[in-house]
């Protein structure tokens, strides 16, 4: 049964176990694909558990819409990131130590990778290779489905700044797709 | 989730068209989530349950924690009653606690002894039979008809309230002298055993007590009745005790 967003927050924040499953399954799965991209696959489902956990205790007091809730939902999970990169004793890793970052994170170990479709995991290894700045913007508009505003409000940036940053991505993006490979059916293995 | 299959993306937003094979990509990047992406729903579903009603749990445990001192207050109250009843019953408390606890108790009907000094209460009535008794209503009562009531201890012993007026008013009688008076008093006081005044001649001459100082004094002898210093106890039992 398919519910308003409006509907499905009510039921949520009147302890409605089944709605928050329906608000989870939906918006879980590009959560930690964008802490993927971002923070590396270590950890991410950790990450995302975490921001799930911070998240649920602000949901009764959420007025907006699911835009809204999207914002704040990766919102918290960038927090999240910051926070692990502090108690890793790594350099902060703010808004600007993300922009500088030069290569994504590896996973050490095979296992902490989220099992899921190759294709799909080839097309976030992909975005991973883009510039820090362009990836996080890219991962945001394009995996958790984000609007320009939200994605300026949730990385800090000027919305002019999130233009540019999307854009070059996807030049980015077309660049290496067109040195490694490119993607003919999103069910089938691209980029390995 | 977005989920873009159209490998011909154009992004109106931006008016930005992209390759068909980056539109692949990214369509992949976006495609519903295969079962291993989910199974963090347990701990998600808990922490959600766990946060979003915490109120009832709160509200019983306060609940519980208000009942629980409650049952402590009235625990201690029934056993601060139950000593303080038992050490007012077996007169052991305080003289001043031992009478408060008295006087409350005997308004819902329960007699308890009296307070008396350190050592153990007495009941009520077995005071001046067993013990001695200092009878302060001789000295204090000038008119028993008049004014205050007498102490309750003299309500309870009628036999000492009228001797101690007897004495009063031989004491005030203007028609005997110093020595009549005080032979009067002392048979009073020791119910005829007294020989005071026997041994000598009776007369009319001061023989202990110097002229009278005249000052009011309730408890004191008129001015006019030399030889009587106070028609108490004193007195009394001074006189009770000549041969």
């Amino acid at each position: 049964m398919e519910h308003t967003w409006a509907q499905l927050l009510g039921r949520v924040q009147a302890g409605d176990e089944h709605a928050f499953t329906c608000l989870w399954r939906r918006h879980h799965p590009s959560l930690v694909r964008y802490l993927e991209i971002v923070g590396g696959p270590n950890g991410a489902e950790d990450l995302a558990a975490e921001t799930w956990i911070s998240l649920v205790r602000s949901l009764p007091r959420f007025r907006g819409g699911e835009a809204g809730f999207k914002a704040l939902l990766f919102t918290t999970a960038r927090s999240r990131l910051v926070d692990q990169a502090r108690r890793a004793r790594v350099r902060p890793l703010s808004a600007r130590s993300l922009d500088e970052r030069d290569e994504r994170p590896t996973a050490d170990d095979p296992g902490a990778r989220v099992e899921r479709a190759e294709a799909t995991q080839a097309a976030l290894d992909l975005i991973a290779r883009l510039p820090p700045a362009q990836a996080e913007v890219v991962a945001l508009r394009v995996v958790g489905g984000l609007g320009n505003a939200e994605v300026a409000a949730v990385t800090g940036k000027a919305s002019g700044a999130v233009r540019v940053a999307y854009s070059r991505g996807l030049d980015t993006l077309a660049e290496l797709v067109g040195q490694g490979g490119h993607v003919t059916d999103p069910g089938e293995p691209a980029f390995r | 989730m977005p989920n873009r299959t159209d490998p011909a993306v154009t992004d109106t937003e931006l008016d930005v068209s992209v390759p068909p094979a980056v539109a692949s990509a990214l369509a992949a990047a976006t495609a519903p989530p295969a079962p291993a992406e989910l199974a963090g729903e347990q701990v998600a579903v808990h922490s959600y349950l766990v946060a979003i009603a915490p109120a009832p749990p709160r509200i019983a445990r306060l609940r519980s924690l208000r009942a629980s001192k409650a049952a402590l207050a009235a625990v201690a109250a029934v056993s601060l009653v139950g000593i303080s009843g038992a050490a007012a019953a077996t007169g052991t408390l305080p003289v001043k606690a031992q009478d408060v606890a008295r006087t409350s108790l005997t308004k819902v009907g329960i007699d308890i002894p009296k307070g008396r000094g350190k050592g153990l209460a007495t009941a009520p009535g077995q005071l001046k039979k067993d013990l001695p008794v200092v009878d302060e209503s001789s000295t204090t009562v000038d008119e028993p008809s008049a004014g205050k009531p007498s102490r309750p201890v003299d309500k309870e012993n009628p036999p000492s309230t009228t001797k101690g007026a007897t004495i009063s008013s031989i004491a005030k009688d203007p028609t005997l002298t110093g020595a009549e008076k005080g032979a009067a008093v002392s048979d009073a006081a020791s119910d005829g055993k007294s020989r005071s005044g026997e041994d000598k001649p009776v007369t009319k001459a001061p023989i202990t007590a110097g002229p009278a100082t005249g000052k009011p004094d309730s408890a004191g002898p008129p001015a006019s009745s030399p030889g009587v210093t106070a028609p108490g106890r004193t007195t009394a039992s001074t006189a009770g005790k000549r041969p």
